[in-house]
């Protein structure tokens, strides 16, 4: 038994938790940015004096631990004794950072007494626009000095009073001035809030039994982790999938890994992917960590919050240089490698693991389109996220036309919303019935979407898994469509995409393909009232069931 | 004559009836188990034990939750959607997101759909964001597919939903229309008709929705009402909407959806009028019963509306108050995992119920706990009327938390209830900070049949100032429902920038929007007399998609508007933006008021309660049980002031005044509890 009551770690560790959730909701209220605000492009944690992870609140799936790493570095690189009460320390410098440019970390520290640091609050978010090269989103940088403004890990508010030079070159760097000073205000106010929530905590309970709570806790939830392992068979497992291309040349991009669980460790190499590559398609190693502690956590704490403690058993390994541990100058900017090696862990694991699901669309097959509205006169920048299919399991049909699998709370945008705000006129939105991978359980289907510019549009299709398919298992198969653009569809300069920026004119088409996730086991056992059912709702046509 | 006003509110497990006599201005209540095959008989059977005059009941008010529960077990009608041809698959695609507490299920099945896709026709037809039409509406192809949808799939309900619907109806009213002319007997509801706002997923999910349910409610009130004849009633019939105001059985039935929170109305036009009548501005009122608490506020007079309602994964574009359910309630089950105690949400429910029912729970809930502590009495449980046994409930807290932990009975029972209150505690921080609200700034409000129970130990871990109790807490939804208006909305969609050249149009729409609505309303209520109409106007800066609801009032201009748009918008966010912000949609609400019961005296109670009796309670500060009093409501004189510990009970509820806590009863019946002044240096 710990030290702390079964009551009173359950109240403290639920009042951490509550923290984390006040800062959650402190930074979507007064965020300025619809990337925070709507996509919930963020992270949150709570840690302590030894930047073990206390409590999380997340926006985005995958950003589960993505501070973690972070704080590891800023802890490294830091003189902690030079830190004050009221000081913010930023950082988005990627290879210390687990994130693109864009994203940027603030650190506070958090003096209960005004003595020592006694625990670390962190926040990262999506910047509208830290100087890179292009506005919007990056597709094709080669460095790192492309991609924006370098803070390395600097404090921008000493003592509780900003650094107002500092904040000038940061602004003079923005094309969105006001717009980062809000966000900025709004991650500010997000620590500050933390700040309050972790005094308010330690003053209740008093510093050692708050202590020895946190201790506790971390015990509770790595032995939770220890059993969810224990379930979990034992040995050494790989697989590997392609990433299209870097966005430089037209190179299909190899990515690897090799899983082996132990009693006490679960142990995910990726050195046998390709090296680092030219375009912006390498990921952070902190990235790295926090896509495998995501697949990580649904494998064995989906259900409860994690700490510390559940990723203790956790071993990440890329070599530096690897395309999953960028190092200085590699371009980082893309973050759709850590999202089609997603499932990579799943691919490993599923022929031994019998209840994990079968690959899903395997990407973010979004677009965005910016130009002037035909109607309007005004500038636009829109982007949707498009829904894939996900894969099905042992027990049940894959789910229909969902985000990927690492961002599922984010929403596709209305049509109305598209239509009224740019260029794109709708002609069809649309399941697409076959694209979900036959099995004895079918996959999720996909979504076809054709949209006709009715003025000059600059259009980004966003796709990093068009070239290759996804896998099932046990005769399952994967979907029949894969991510893809068509641009001009039925014209001569027809052409099919993955990840390509277009100026389309008025009159010019494009459609979007979303591909479905993969079937699990032989399609002839599939229950012929499934079937009769797909086919009377036009989800397959009867000769795919064959 | 009419003398009595008659509500009932129909619950999980009891139908709670109350009875308003306004020549004596006092209540009566009843309760009577529900039967869930048929939810109306639970009604009548209860209009039946009463046995009051039916003649001389003037208004009969209803809170139901029967269409809410439709959705919830997938048991309404079976729809057809009528769309644009090429956009079948919106009401499937959604908006492709999971809710946070799916995230990390990765294996995620999805729910069985309201609307099978054999069951969506496409016709030709087309509206732009302008409101242009594009390419007409192929009315014979809308009639093919009505047949196909009736006859061959067998719907009994069609919701049609058109692309841009909001910024013209045509095609809709066309279509609703043929389908009249053609089918007098199906159920129709169309989404620019019914919700004339902007995002086509929502829209159609909310005209799906209202047909889903719309023949279930109708027969539903078709029976009651029935019924009510045959017994002899002859007054006006109302139900609660999802905004706390009243609407008649016919509008609900044209319109079901504005009825889907129905159920818990009651208690915040309860809340509602109680704010006004004792001037408190902000109320954050709690209603807790076996299962869950529904947390709600008030501020400066006023429901807070919920940003954007869901019901299941639904979203409904409906002006609905913004209630939280947390699984904390009578029945919360306390467990341990490893080395934590938890508590709910898991519920023992009515069946079994908390161990000291005996009727053969053996989970220790949070009753069991108050129990085991003397914060309930067990002598007066449901008014005499249901036997509680101690010993029971000493028993499940021993087996499953005392002995585990190897602590007495009475550290786990106060453990119990501390975990279940420093997480409520937590989740309504939460909630109002979202808002930029602080607990302190607000007046409790406790009501429900635990609401009274947790409601001081709440406040004191809330910080808050004064908690109030209103009489009668255990049917105080019911009661609430008395207090309510008939009230009505309607939306028009506008999507015009604020400037000086907009706000002409902007204000001629709303002019339009008044008219149609009063005529509408009074058409509908054969009531005569000018309701009282309040404008608002969902308003954001443009790039936004969340709007904000800004009250729009005769006098405006556009200075005016924006200034107060960006007020509002500094007081929830903290900030506001030097950008242009648009009016995406108006709504206007009519209220037509009804008599309300005269509560300005003590409300008698009909039931006989005992005297002041000795009564043993824990004192939680020293761990130890001290001897105190246990005092029923109806022994508290106006005036005085008591001072914990110890306990106050009616025959519906508990209430535990702890060491350290005062309270006292105004001539309503209505209890404040405050903080005992701290004398210096002294405990």
């Amino acid at each position: 038994m710990g030290k702390t009551s079964a009551a009173d770690l359950e109240i403290i560790s639920g009042l951490f938790l509550s923290a984390a959730e006040q800062m959650r909701r402190t930074l979507v209220r007064t965020a300025f940015n619809a990337v925070i605000y709507e996509v919930l492009d963020f992270g949150i944690s709570i840690a302590d004096s030894k930047g073990r992870m206390v409590a999380e609140a997340a926006g985005i799936t995958s950003f589960i631990g993505a501070n973690d790493y972070a704080l590891k570095t800023l802890l490294e690189k830091l003189d902690l004794n030079s830190l004050r009460p009221g000081d913010v320390v930023m950082l988005n410098y990627p290879y210390w950072n687990s994130a693109h440019a864009s994203d940027a970390l603030l650190m506070s520290p958090v003096f209960i007494d005004n003595k020592d640091i006694d625990m670390f609050l962190c926040v990262r978010a999506h910047w509208l626009d830290l100087g890179a090269k292009d506005a919007g989103y990056v597709i094709d940088s080669t460095d790192i000095h492309q991609e924006g403004i370098i803070i390395p890990g600097v404090r921008i508010i000493k003592e509780g009073k900003l650094d107002e030079d500092l904040w000038k070159v940061l602004t003079f760097n923005s094309r969105l001035p006001e717009a980062i000073e809000g966000d900025f205000g709004a991650q500010v106010a997000c620590l500050r809030t933390g700040e309050r929530c972790l005094k308010e905590i330690f003053s209740k309970f008093g510093k050692s039994k708050v202590l020895d709570a946190i201790e506790d806790f971390f015990e509770h939830s790595h032995q939770k982790t220890l059993a969810a392992l224990s379930q979990l068979p034992k040995g050494t497992w790989s697989a590997s999938d392609w990433l299209d291309d870097d966005g430089i040349s037209d190179d299909m991009i190899k990515m690897a890994v090799k899983v082996s669980i132990t009693d006490s460790e679960f142990i995910v190499d990726y050195n046998e992917s390709s090296l680092q590559v030219a375009g912006p398609v390498n990921s952070p190693y902190g990235g790295t960590v926090s896509m495998a502690k995501t697949y990580f956590k649904f494998l064995t704490s989906r259900d409860s919050p994690s700490n510390h403690g559940n990723y203790i058993p956790l071993e990440v390994k890329a070599d530096p240089g690897n395309l999953f541990h960028a190092i200085y100058p590699a371009a980082t900017y893309m973050p759709w490698t850590d999202m089609v090696a997603f499932e990579l862990i799943a691919k490993a694991l599923a022929p031994v693991v019998d209840w994990l699901p079968m690959s899903s669309g395997s990407d973010e097959p979004g677009f965005m389109a910016v130009g002037k509205h035909y109607h309007t006169g005004q500038s636009f920048v829109v982007s949707n996220n498009e829904g894939i299919g996900w894969g099905a399991t042992r027990n049940h049909d894959g789910s229909t036309a969902l985000q990927h699998p690492s961002t599922s709370t984010v929403r596709n945008t209305p049509i109305e919303v598209l239509e009224r705000q740019a260029n794109l006129f709708h002609e069809e939105l649309t399941l697409i019935p076959d694209s979900g991978g036959l099995g004895q359980y079918r996959g999720g289907l996909g979504v076809r979407r054709k949209v006709s510019m009715t003025g000059e549009t600059e259009v980004i299709s966003m796709k990093k898994k068009s070239k290759t398919v996804g896998w099932g298992l046990d005769g399952g198969q994967p979907s029949s469509i894969k991510n893809h653009m068509v641009l001009r569809p039925n014209t001569p300069e027809e052409k099919k995409v993955g990840m390509y920026r277009e100026t389309l004119q008025a009159g010019e088409a494009f459609i979007n393909f979303s591909a479905g996730g993969a079937g699990w086991g032989d399609p002839a056992n599939r229950d012929p009232d499934a079937i009769a059912e797909d086919i009377q709702d036009g989800l397959c046509r009867p000769m795919s069931n064959i | 004559m009419s003398r009595f006003k008659l509500a009932i509110d129909i619950g999980g497990t009891f139908v709670d009836l109350v009875i308003y006599d306004q020549k004596t201005k006092s209540l009566s209540h009843f309760k009577v188990p529900t039967t869930p095959t048929n939810p109306a008989q639970a009604v009548l059977d209860g209009v039946d034990s009463i046995q009051f005059p039916l003649s001389e009941i003037s208004d009969f008010m209803h809170g139901t939750t029967l269409g809410l529960n439709a959705i919830l077990e997938r048991k309404g009608a079976n729809v057809g959607i009528i769309t644009n041809k090429g956009f079948e698959d919106i009401f499937l695609i959604a908006r492709g997101s999971l809710n946070f507490a799916d995230m990390y299920r990765f294996d995620f099945q999805q729910p069985p759909t309201l609307v099978r896709r054999s069951n969506i026709r496409g016709v030709s037809g087309r509206i732009n964001f302008l409101g242009e039409e594009i390419l007409p509406l192929d009315e014979k192809a809308v009639l093919a597919a009505a047949y196909e949808l009736v006859n061959s799939a067998g719907c009994q309900a069609i919701a049609i939903n058109f692309l841009h619907s909001y910024a013209n109806t045509k095609h809709e009213e066309i279509a609703v229309n043929l389908l009249k002319e053609n089918y007098p007997e199906l159920a129709i509801s169309a989404g620019g008709l019914l919700a004339n706002e902007y995002r086509e997923y929502e829209r159609t999910s909310t005209t799906v929705l209202d047909s889903y349910i719309k023949p279930v409610l109708k027969n539903y009130l078709q029976h009651l009402k029935l019924g009510m004849q045959e017994k002899g009633f002859d007054g006006k019939y109302y139900v609660m909407n999802s905004a706390g105001g009243a609407l008649t059985f016919e509008m609900a039935a044209a319109k079901p959806i504005s009825t889907i929170f129905s159920g818990p109305a009651g208690g915040v036009s309860g809340a509602l009028d109680l704010a006004k009548i004792m001037k408190k501005k902000n109320l954050l009122s709690i209603d807790v019963g076996g299962t869950s608490l529904d947390a709600n506020l008030i501020l400066d007079f006023e429901p807070v509306d919920v940003f954007e309602a869901y019901v299941d994964h639904f979203p409904v574009l409906q002006p609905i108050f913004d209630l939280r359910t947390l699984g904390a309630g009578g029945g919360s089950i306390a467990k341990i995992d490893n080395k934590l105690l938890t508590v709910g949400p898991e519920s023992a429910g009515a069946e079994p119920g908390p161990a000291c029912y005996g009727r053969g729970g053996t989970e220790a809930t949070l009753t069991d706990a108050a129990l085991h502590l003397g914060y309930i009495t067990a002598s007066n449980f449901m008014g005499g009327k249901m036997e509680v046994a101690d010993s029971l409930a000493k028993q499940a807290i021993d087996f499953n938390i005392a002995t585990p932990l190897q602590i007495d009975t009475a550290e786990a029972a106060s453990s119990i209830i501390k975990v279940l209150i420093s997480k409520t505690a937590s989740s309504i921080k939460e909630m109002m900070l979202e808002r930029g609200l602080d607990p302190r700034d607000f007046t409790l409000l406790a009501f429900g049949g635990c609401g009274p129970l947790i409601g001081p130990m709440l406040f004191d871990e809330l910080e808050m100032s004064e908690l109030v109790v209103p009489p009668l807490p255990s049917v105080f939804s019911a009661l609430g429902m008395m207090t309510s208006d008939l009230s009505f909305t309607q939306s028009a969609s506008v999507l015009k920038k604020i400037d000086s050249q907009n706000f002409q149009e902007i204000t001629v729409k709303a002019n339009e929007l008044e008219l149609k609505a009063t005529r509408e309303l009074l058409e509908k209520t054969k009531e005569i007399g000018q309701p009282i109409s309040s404008m608002t106007a969902r308003v954001r800066f443009v790039g936004q998609e969340h709007t904000l609801s800004v009250p729009f009032t005769d006098g405006d201009s556009s200075e005016s508007l924006f200034t107060r748009f960006t007020e509002l918008h500094q007081d929830r966010f903290g900030h506001s933006f030097s950008l242009e912000a648009e009016v995406v949609s108006l709504i206007i609400k009519l209220t037509l008021e009804k008599e309300k019961p005269d509560l300005s005296q003590s409300l008698k109670s009909s039931s006989d309660l005992a005297s002041v009796e000795s009564h043993r309670m824990f004192n939680d500060e020293k761990s130890v049980f001290v001897e105190t009093k246990k005092i029923p409501v109806h022994h508290l004189e106006i005036g005085e002031s008591y001072v914990g510990p110890c306990l106050i009970y009616d025959e519906g509820s508990s209430m535990p005044l702890l060491k350290g806590q005062t309270l006292s009863i105004d001539e309503r019946g209505i209890i404040t509890l405050r903080r005992c002044e701290v004398k210096n240096g002294k405990d």
